[in-house]
């Protein structure tokens, strides 16, 4: 048993040998845009989700390259010459000094050297077919998000100025900045709620792709739970404002609410967890 | 139980697509960097001088530098008014979301910033426009009051190498001046219990912002 199992993993080791070697000259030399992406993710709250996506992403498509009777390459050339371009397009971008051309190319790069190497195959008798949404996966990681904030902040500043309107409480609104009789709060490019929407959008990507079969049931799981969090992050911030006005702006919350943000965000999870879990059972 | 590597044919045909991907990583790096290595970046060694302001290493508490992707910092103190201070911040690139006050960078401690309206301001310098934007920021730190106004400088790097003269013009056609290397100057001042005081930098520091040759560095 025990050889079995190890014989299997030595030559799954084997075969993915010209990902691991590939993946290693890349990173190698490409270290000096990596590295900028890296500390970008990691102190950015926008985009930390890039460090668990694109990880996931490589790990669904070797587990998808697991599943083949026999690990043998199957170049790609079409993507092998996509590659090439993408590398070409790094450099470009690191000239032109335009960051999100150069971090862009750099993750779709990394998404695609598994299937320039390894292909998707189509269905085969008695084989379903693979999926790209292994590969499209990571694109969830590209620094794009934040041209759409704008969109979202401005929705956000409309739901809390339509709940105060609802409300006793005495305001002025002047462009973002909300007043009121103790206070200013300002309707920050972080109170878009973006970055809530991304990562429930990855989360319930991931979880569509992994647990339901069809359509309808893909769709219910990723609208319910990007709708949750555009919720969770408007009853955040009619919450501040509220605890706000009620504490005269002593609370530590108006000060410092991105923790408050994500339990919001924890607590609509689990129920939709819940939800979800149901709903695979039925479907 | 057949498994994985089974034809050896197939295999090393294969391994032509590998070798061209390894090529291809560490061969066009080495182009690059050949071809765009007369370029004319060169890296700003000389801090700026500012006059009525001498460069400090760091600021004094309860300035707490934090910009992570910053090229390039440089901190001044006023030699008259003990209680201003100017800080540059220089990033190589447009950085998303690295505005000098944000909850990714921290001055002094996270989210507690009052700002108000950002206003556009051009300076003509160097033969172009350079185009700033002036915001001021509150923030309340034991007891103090801290004003800050921010400056995004949006000039353009120039560059020798015509390929590359051409690719910053694509640039520019495209996304406007805005996508170009960005400095950031603050103007900080601890100002006690004078919660309507709101320095802003004076003109004379702008032109001397603006006219730093920002032919910068790789």
């Amino acid at each position: 048993m025990f050889s079995i199992s190890s014989t299997l993993a030595a030559k799954r080791l084997i075969g993915l040998l010209p990902l691991i070697l590939v993946y290693a000259v890349f990173v190698i030399f490409n270290y000096d845009f990596i590295e900028p992406l890296l500390v970008n993710w990691w102190s950015s709250h926008e985009s930390s989700q890039g460090l668990m996506i694109l990880p996931v992403s490589v790990w669904l498509m070797i587990q998808q390259l697991f599943g083949r009777r026999a690990l043998t390459l199957e170049p790609v050339w079409v993507m092998v010459l996509l590659f090439m371009l993408l590398s070409v397009v790094i450099h470009v971008g690191a000239i032109m000094h335009i960051q999100v051309v150069e971090f862009s190319a750099l993750i779709i790069a990394f998404a695609v050297i598994p299937v320039a190497l390894f292909g998707v195959r189509s269905a085969t008798e008695g084989v379903a077919s693979e999926s790209y949404f292994p590969a499209l996966y990571s694109l969830m990681a590209l620094p794009l998000w934040d041209y759409i904030n704008p969109v979202f902040r401005f929705i956000s500043l409309k739901i809390t100025e339509q709940f105060l309107g609802l409300s006793p409480i005495p305001h002025y609104v002047e462009g973002y900045r909300i007043e009121l009789a103790k206070g200013v709060f300002v309707v920050d490019d972080g109170c878009s709620g973006l970055r809530f929407m991304v990562s429930g959008l990855a989360i319930a990507l991931l979880y569509a792709y992994l647990y339901f079969d069809t359509n309808r049931a893909r769709l219910l799981c990723v609208a319910s739970l990007l709708l949750l969090a555009l919720v969770g992050n408007w009853i955040r911030i009619i919450m501040i404002v509220l605890i706000g006005y009620i504490t005269d702006m002593q609370s530590s919350l108006v000060h410092d609410h991105a923790t408050f943000g994500w339990i919001i965000f924890a607590v609509l999870l689990v129920i939709w967890m819940f939800w979800m879990n149901r709903l695979e059972r039925r479907t | 139980m057949a498994i994985f590597v089974d034809d050896s044919r197939v295999w090393l045909r294969g391994w032509w697509a590998v070798i061209f991907m390894v090529a291809v990583s560490v061969g066009l790096g080495y182009l690059f960097t050949e071809f765009f290595k007369d370029r004319a970046w060169r890296k700003l060694d000389d801090t700026p001088q500012i006059i009525g302001f001498r460069e400090i290493d760091q600021l004094p508490a309860p300035f707490r530098l934090n910009y992570p992707g910053a090229s390039q910092i440089w901190s001044y103190v006023d030699t008259g008014d003990q209680t201003k201070f100017i800080c540059i911040v220089f990033y190589q690139q447009e950085m998303q979301g690295k505005e000098l006050v944000s909850s990714g960078n921290t001055l002094v401690g996270k989210e507690r910033w009052e700002e108000g309206k950002k206003v556009q301001v051009v300076v003509e310098q160097g033969g172009g426009e350079n185009v700033f934007s002036r915001v001021v920021h509150q923030h309340p730190v034991a007891g103090q009051i801290v004003v800050s106004s921010q400056y995004r400088f949006a000039s353009l790097s120039n560059t020798t190498n015509p390929l590359a003269a051409k690719l910053l013009a694509l640039r520019d056609g495209f996304m406007g001046s805005n996508g170009s290397a960005q400095i950031n100057t603050m103007l900080l001042a601890k100002a006690g219990s004078e919660r309507e005081r709101q320095p802003l930098i004076p003109p004379a520091i702008f032109e001397v912002i603006a006219a730093v040759d920002l032919q910068i560095m790789r």
